[in-house]
């Protein structure tokens, strides 16, 4: 008889993941997959045709919004995923759930399932969770592919140190524009500029650091508002999203450094240089480099 | 069936049957060109003599061996190449031979935004162009009522554009969106504050995604009565979007900013 298996959730990755293994551990000799509504007729026929191979198949049903009709003889597997409604049938074997993992502020549930990752794979990432979710955020397909690097190169077992993941993890140069920034808000300007170079040598990455300096930007000019607003430190906290002892830590030591009005050209700025950098504009390291100048000056002049 | 501009869709039948090499169906997306050509082109060709080109340069080497052979079943084989102005370099370099010399019984039927804004190599191989207009107000409520329930809100809002109204009818997100635009046109803290609207939030590169962003966001913040300087800063935003990488919600906040400062 045939199997029905419904998945539903907010992530993706863990929804394609788990569909993939539920066809894996089915010992399927066929798996197909079938985009619904577009490819339902194709899944109809398949399905009761009789199966070439004489073995179970396996077919997984991408994007339903119900639960298709399912041949009723055969001893293949349906897995059914769908958005974020679940959907029901009583003839399901299983039905699971995937929520979005949640990054902050108390439980963080991606760090969580990192270390979760690390078990699977029989290595310990306690460690390196941390800077892993730091560099990846949440998401869950980066970090697993972050995960299965270290898996391949540690032996089974060993506990991650940061000396063993800097290496392999992306983004883990030992420059990045979290430098520039802190030197941008240090006022260092000659400082920021050799940061900036050393970025743009290494290839180009003036998407990158327009990337960072927009959310550097944006999160320094909410704050103002919120500051403005004289809006508590728990309520600004949670509002810009930060767990309260990064507040203030980050953002009341940088209270001030540049007026909202500079924060807005700024953005301006750089929302422009965006546009102009995924044009195939070739001014717009040019454009980025002054910025950075700007910002740090103006941070320098308040800190005299 | 398709609503509305029917003296073009019998000009452009009737100048398939006729034998005019390359036509061009022009007009703004979202007009029904597309649904058009896949409602009624099965009536003049079978399905195996009919090709509409996947994008992109693979689609460009698959419509030239579609052209390479003679039809099976009638006298003419149909090449149908859509959002020409969307087409790459190489992708425009690879029809251009088709275009100029097409086979005694291919028609090439392309459909694109503005047939101005296309090479002009590729711009002067076309015989005859036709221009799809928006629907007026009787053809786009006899239109909506195809779509079970009818919005009358989003009727107004989509100025005579079926293929906009299909797309926002019945999506929460899409009515968050106008509800957004309209907040954020009153330059209001909250609306630079607040979570940016999913479906700003959950843009990718889907080009056609972001173009019904786009004219939602533009036919609502017109709609909102908001002074000339309120709904520029909107336009700027929609245009930002017709660049698919960009990300959506930074220049979402960026408009937020510059609203409230205003």
């Amino acid at each position: 008889m045939t199997t029905l298996v419904l998945i539903s959730g907010e992530e993706e990755f863990l929804m394609e993941r788990a569909a993939r293994e539920e066809a894996v551990h089915s010992l399927a000799s066929e798996a197909s997959e079938y985009r619904l509504p577009g490819q339902l007729e194709d899944f109809l026929f398949e399905s009761q045709a009789f199966p070439l191979s004489g073995g179970r198949r396996a077919f997984i049903l991408w994007g339903a919004k119900e639960v298709p009709p399912i041949p009723s003889v055969g001893d293949d597997l349906v897995i059914v995923v769908s958005g974020k409604k679940p959907l029901q049938d009583k003839r399901a074997a299983r039905s699971l759930k995937f929520p979005k993992l949640k990054a902050y502020p108390d439980n963080n549930e991606v760090v969580r399932w990192v270390l979760k990752e690390g078990e699977r794979l029989n290595i310990d990432l306690s460690r390196v969770a941390g800077a892993l979710f730091v560099n990846s955020g949440s998401c869950l397909r980066k970090l697993s592919t972050e995960i299965e690097k270290f898996s391949a190169a540690v032996p089974q077992g060993t506990v991650v140190s940061p000396e063993d993941a800097r290496p392999l993890m992306c983004f883990s140069a030992d420059i990045s524009p979290k430098d520039i920034i802190e030197s941008i808000c240090g006022g260092q300007t000659v400082r920021a500029l050799a940061f900036y170079d050393r970025l743009q040598e290494r290839g180009d990455e003036t998407g990158w650091i327009i990337a960072y300096m927009q959310r550097h930007v944006l999160q320094q000019l909410r704050f103002e508002l919120l500051h403005e607003h004289r809006v508590s430190d728990e309520d600004a906290a949670a509002s810009l999203g930060v767990p309260l002892f990064v507040f203030r830590k980050m953002q009341l030591s940088r209270r001030g450094l540049w007026s909202g009005g500079s924060l807005r050209a700024s953005l301006d700025t750089l929302c422009d240089l965006d546009v102009a950098h995924k044009r195939g504009e070739t001014f717009v390291r040019f454009g980025l480099e002054s910025e950075v100048v700007r910002l740090s000056e103006e941070a320098r002049d308040v800190k005299r | 069936m398709i609503f509305g501009n029917s003296s073009q869709q019998a000009q452009v039948l009737e100048l398939v049957r006729s034998g005019t090499k390359v036509l061009c169906l022009a007009g703004e997306p979202h007009l029904g060109k597309s649904s058009f050509l896949r409602e009624e082109l099965p009536s003049l060709a079978s399905d195996s003599d009919l090709l509409f080109a996947p994008p992109g340069a693979d689609g460009a080497r698959e419509a030239r061996s579609f052209a390479a052979s003679e039809p099976v079943h009638g006298d003419f084989k149909v090449l149908v190449v859509e959002d020409a102005l969307r087409l790459s370099d190489s992708a425009q370099d690879a029809y251009l031979k088709l275009l100029e010399e097409p086979p005694s019984s291919l028609r090439i039927v392309l459909t694109a935004e503005d047939p101005w804004a296309m090479r002009p190599a590729i711009r002067s191989r076309l015989r005859k162009t036709v221009r799809w207009g928006v629907l007026s107000g009787d053809e786009m409520s006899s239109f909506a009522e195809t779509v079970e329930p009818v919005d009358p809100a989003l009727i107004t809002m989509v100025h005579g554009r079926p293929g906009l109204y299909n797309r926002a009818h019945g999506k929460k997100y899409y009515a968050d969106l106008v509800a957004a635009v309209r907040s954020v046109v009153g330059g209001s803290l909250h609306s630079f504050m607040d979570p940016v609207p999913e479906a700003v939030d959950r843009l990718a590169g889907d080009v056609d995604e972001r173009s019904v962003v786009s004219h939602l966001c533009r036919f609502a913040a017109i709609a909102s009565g908001g002074s000339r300087e309120r709904v520029r800063c909107v336009l700027k935003f929609c245009s930002t979007l017709s660049v698919p990488s960009v990300n959506a919600g930074v220049h979402w906040l960026r408009m937020a900013s510059d609203l409230l400062a205003l």
